[in-house]
């Protein structure tokens, strides 16, 4: 019998090709939604969980008190993490992680590689549980000179050598020996490096940090407790510990579990508020389930629809002698052989699009098939669907009473399942509308901050770090580019001006109230800055070689917002004096310029001179070809400083970075509001072809009193497109009061207009005629001789 | 072998009760091939329905092999039709998506016989109606006689005691409506019990009692 089933249900399949491949894909588009978006949860959902002793592992937060309020950050002082070895109960290790200057060059004979890295105490290992491949957690970093590579790194090093004694170079100074190669660590997980240091180099290369106090915030530090059961006397006694060593600095640091830290990392007032990006997630796993929840409640409609055709086959199969219960079996066998189908076709759509959507958000998700989690949630989600979406026509379908069918009465209980179907498409086509309209706002908004005066030109703009023998050299390389003509002039800057960079609180003008504070910008620049980059001096003059008390320091430029803030009547020879009472004099005031991002209102700045600065910013000579100009930099580059690999950045397209986040959202929402509108499009479709079925006899009827196709097909429609403009006028409220609050977010945003939310229902409106329209002048086309015939 | 008594069937339209059956006395016994005739409307496959337990009834008693049908619940009503009646339909009502040999084996998959006694019956079946060689068609593939044919074949492989038959040559041309015919001349000198309902005088006149049907009620018995 259960062959049987499978038998018809093939053959159904592909007798109705069409309604099988709409019912097939729409199933499979929803089931690759949901399976997406439950693997991008499962993917923050398991960060770190490779460490075996994740919940005991805990890292530093330190609250900094201002005058009425509490910023909490990831940063501890360099003496901590050994005082609380040695003076908190049921610490097994504590120690420092670093990764601030570990990056650099690394060497291996010719090969050359830009590498990111860790410094870490000697217990790292022990306390993250990364497997070793070669070497041992005991050893790996207790030599000075220890570099331990991950696998991945060592394959692009060594290529098929034993990476075990051999020695790298290090920024080509430091020397060090492999002692140990891990498993690369798993893009969800904290640390993203290629290698691990121990803490020695780190105080070699800095040696500020062998002396850094408790008042100096410069390393993260972790803390591996017994048990969970010690964490409340550990943290009361870390608590006290910055106050306790350090005078005049109200600080204090509190130990939170690394399980928690990627995902509950809000805090408010000084204590975690349980929030975090997990309010994201859970809102991704609701999207996921709600996707194919509509997914299934589509399949619903458009079996129902087909009831009439099946009707037969249930009647017949009733008087030869089925029960219902083997009906409802044959049907359910029915709905799981589509969904095995679309399970399929979903996993196809997945491999195919995994990747796309990994480049846009940058992450890396794939399809663990050899996990037997994954592959047993994936055959729960099948079963769950199939029973889902076919439960009801099943009961439906084998309820039909037989006697009525095989007279041909086949509109059994009219109407009756369709208020629920009618709340479902309009809810649809209700989160089809809003997420068109979110991504037409989206869209305006980073056309709109894109349109937005960064106040300098960023064309043929290009920056360099100096490093290596080419912060020796760098004057030389300013005055040979400038003299080939390749560049047509060159700044220093302490650091990309498309950073964010060093901020003040500390600093008070000529009239400044006795409770003003002000939080200024600052950014270092050496000579010919402004003119390099193109902003504009409206008073005053920028750094300049004719006058050589700017090399003092003592000289400075201001923002034009930083003039009108400190509201200065003629600032240029005003003084502004920092926390520790140094004086500056403002020589020049300057037109705003972007810095950080470019959605929230400038910050006051503030220029100070420096003559030997780490970055270089270039303006290219716009006559020549770009190209051609960057290999000739490149070749310059080279010969001054032929161990390291080169590396120009354009501006622009650092600058195109500050808008990633945004454009990525408005690709989010474009691409779910296809799905939505295609979603509820075969909702629309399954309801409508459902009426035009239930109400054949009244078209033929109506047909044969002479209606036109035109009036039946308005007849068919009318109470459909009723459907879209009800979700229309039930949205789009919520669309216009969602959107202004999003966009209430930025400092800079454009005035919502009505149009993109007319222009969302229009297309929506539109593309259901056409649904509608399809069905509608089918069953108004159909012979009326075929319809009123009784057999 | 049944035994119809009293039967009314009716149904309520506002204040009027109208009949659909009205007091039918119905004896039939085993090995006849009765004809039920009468004009549109007369009540004709209602009264067949009621025979094959399809349909229920408002009043009166139905006795089928000694069960009284009229005190069984609706599962127990379906577990007798299943094992003792085979139809036919004007229309055949065969499954389209099932081929000539799938849509005879069905009734046997809901009395749950093996496979290879399965095999052997309906192999047994399609030699009888010499239709071996369309065992793989589907309906739409065979003539209206061949798709009645494929019909009463589906009726009979559960060997059932009685056949009952809606118009089975209603949608059939004449020579086809008569090889039917002569079929169900065979299966009840066969001794199959056949009860047909028909508008043909031609018809009828195969079986060997006519009861005549008017406004729900016999006129003749």
């Amino acid at each position: 019998m259960f062959k049987n089933h499978i038998k018809t249900a093939w053959r159904n399949l592909l007798k109705n090709k069409s309604f099988s491949l709409i019912n097939v894909l729409g199933l499979a588009i929803g089931l690759a939604s949901c399976l997406l978006l439950l693997l991008y949860a499962n993917y923050h959902l398991s960060w770190d969980k490779r460490f075996k002793d994740l919940e005991n592992i805990y890292v530093i937060q330190s609250n900094q008190f201002s005058e009425n309020d509490v910023f909490t950050y990831q940063v501890s002082p360099g003496p901590m993490a050994k005082a609380i070895e040695e003076q908190v109960p049921g610490v097994i290790h504590a120690l420092r992680v670093n990764n601030y200057f570990a990056g650099g060059i690394t060497r291996y004979k010719d090969n050359v590689f830009r590498t990111s890295g860790l410094n870490a105490d000697p217990s790292f290992f022990e306390v993250f549980g990364y497997p070793f491949i070669k070497g041992n957690a005991g050893t790996a970093l207790s030599a000075p000179n220890n570099i331990v590579i991950t696998d991945k790194f060592a394959a692009k090093l060594f290529g098929n050598e034993d990476p075990i004694g051999k020695t790298v170079m290090r920024n080509d100074t430091v020397p060090l020996v492999v002692s140990a190669v891990i498993e690369s660590p798993l893009p969800n997980e904290s640390f993203q490096f290629d290698y691990v240091l121990p803490w020695h180099v780190l105080e070699n290369e800095n040696p500020w940090t062998k002396d850094a106090g408790w008042g100096s915030n410069f390393t993260d530090t972790y803390v591996q407790l017994r048990s969970v059961n010690d964490f409340k006397s550990a943290d009361g006694v870390i608590r006290k510990m910055i106050m306790a060593n350090q005078n005049d600095y109200k600080a204090e640091a509190f130990i939170f579990p690394l399980a928690k830290n990627h995902l509950y990392h809000e805090f408010k007032d000084g204590r975690p508020t349980g929030s975090g990006y997990i309010v994201q997630i859970r809102l991704f796993i609701f999207l996921a389930i709600a996707i194919l929840l509509i997914a299934c409640i589509n399949f619903m409609n458009l079996s129902t629809a087909r009831s009439q055709q099946r009707a037969k086959e249930v009647g017949i199969l009733k008087t030869i002698g089925s029960g219902s219960r083997a009906l409802i079996f044959k049907f359910l066998g029915e709905s799981l052989l589509i969904t095995l189908f679309a399970v399929v076709v979903s996993i196809g759509l997945l491999v195919l699009c995994i990747p796309y959507f990994n480049r846009l958000l940058g992450i890396t998700l794939n399809l663990p098939f050899s996990n037997i989690y994954f592959c047993s949630a994936l055959l729960l989600i099948t079963l769950v669907t199939a029973l889902v979406a076919g439960a009801y026509p099943a009961f439906y379908l084998s309820s039909f009473n037989p006697l009525n069918i095989l007279k041909g009465m086949t509109t059994i209980k009219p109407g009756s399942a369709v208020p629920v179907r009618k709340i479902s498409v309009a809810l649809q086509f209700c989160t089809a509308i809003f997420l068109i309209a979110a991504t037409i706002c989206i869209y305006q908004q980073v056309q709109y901050i894109k349109s937005k005066p960064i106040g300098y030109n960023a064309d043929n703009l290009i920056e360099i770090n100096l490093e290596g023998d080419l912060f020796k050299h760098k004057e030389a390389l300013q005055n040979d580019l400038v003299t080939k003509n390749i560049i047509i002039s060159s700044a220093q800057t302490n650091i990309s001006i498309t950073q964010g960079g060093n901020n003040s609180w500390g600093f008070s003008w000529p009239g400044k109230k006795e409770n003003e504070k002000m939080l200024i910008d600052l950014f270092g620049a050496g000579y010919d800055f402004t003119n390099t980059i193109g902003a504009e001096i409206i008073e005053g003059r920028d750094f300049s070689r004719t006058f050589p008390a700017d090399t003092t320091g003592k000289n400075i430029l201001i923002s034009e917002t930083a003039m009108k803030m400190m509201k200065l009547d003629a600032p240029v020879g005003s003084t502004l004096k920092d926390g520790d009472g140094n004086q500056y004099s403002i020589i020049g005031v300057f037109k705003d310029i972007l810095k950080g991002s470019p959605y929230y209102k400038k910050n006051p700045m503030l220029v100070w001179y420096g003559k030997t600065l780490p970055v270089l910013t270039m303006r290219l000579n716009p006559a020549k070809n770009i190209a051609s100009s960057v290999d000739a930099i490149n070749k310059e580059i080279k010969r001054l400083n032929p161990s390291y690999p080169p590396d120009i950045k354009f501006i622009a397209d650092n600058l195109k970075r500050q808008y990633e986040g945004e454009k990525n959202l408005g690709a989010i929402a474009n691409i779910f509001g296809g799905l939505a509108i295609l979603l509820s499009c075969l909702g629309l479709l399954g309801l409508s072809a459902f009426a035009a079925e239930q109400r054949t006899k009244e078209i033929g009827v109506r047909k044969v009193m002479g209606a036109g196709v035109l009036r039946l097909v308005g007849l068919l429609s009318k109470e459909f497109l009723v459907l879209v403009i009800i979700s229309s006028v039930l949205i789009l409220p919520i669309a216009w009061w969602y959107m202004n609050k999003w966009l209430q977010k930025f400092d800079y945003h454009f005035t919502l207009t009505a149009w993109p939310l007319v222009a969302a229902g229009s297309i929506v409106l539109l593309i259901a005629m056409s649904t509608v329209g399809y069905q509608a002048i089918k069953a108004a086309t159909a012979n009326p001789v075929k319809s009123l015939r009784t057999e | 072998m049944l035994q119809l008594k009293k039967i009314y069937k009716w149904v309520n339209n506002g204040n009027h009760r109208i009949f659909l059956l009205k007091d039918i006395h119905l004896d039939v016994n085993e090995g006849e091939f009765i004809s039920i005739m009468g004009p549109s409307g007369s009540g004709k496959s209602t009264l067949l329905n009621v025979i094959g337990m399809l349909d229920g009834f408002d009043e009166g008693e139905y006795h089928f092999s000694g069960t009284s049908v009229h005190q069984l619940k609706e599962k127990q009503r379906a577990s007798l039709y299943k094992q003792y009646i085979g139809f036919v339909f004007q229309a055949y009502h065969l499954i389209d998506e099932l081929t000539v040999y799938e849509n005879i084996e069905t009734p046997l998959l809901y009395q749950n016989i093996k496979g290879s006694e399965r095999k052997a019956m309906v192999a047994d079946i399609l030699d009888r109606f010499n239709i071996v060689a369309k065992k793989d068609l589907f309906p739409a593939q065979l003539s209206g006689g061949q798709q009645q044919l494929v019909g009463i074949a589906r009726a009979l492989i559960a060997k059932p005691k009685l056949l009952l038959a809606d118009e089975p040559t209603g949608n059939l041309n004449s020579k086809q409506g008569e090889e039917i015919m002569e079929l169900f001349r065979q299966l009840n000198k066969e001794g199959m019990t056949i009860i047909q309902v028909t508008h043909s005088e031609k018809n009828a006149a195969y079986g060997n009692r006519i009861v005549n049907l008017l406004d729900g009620m016999i006129s003749n018995a």
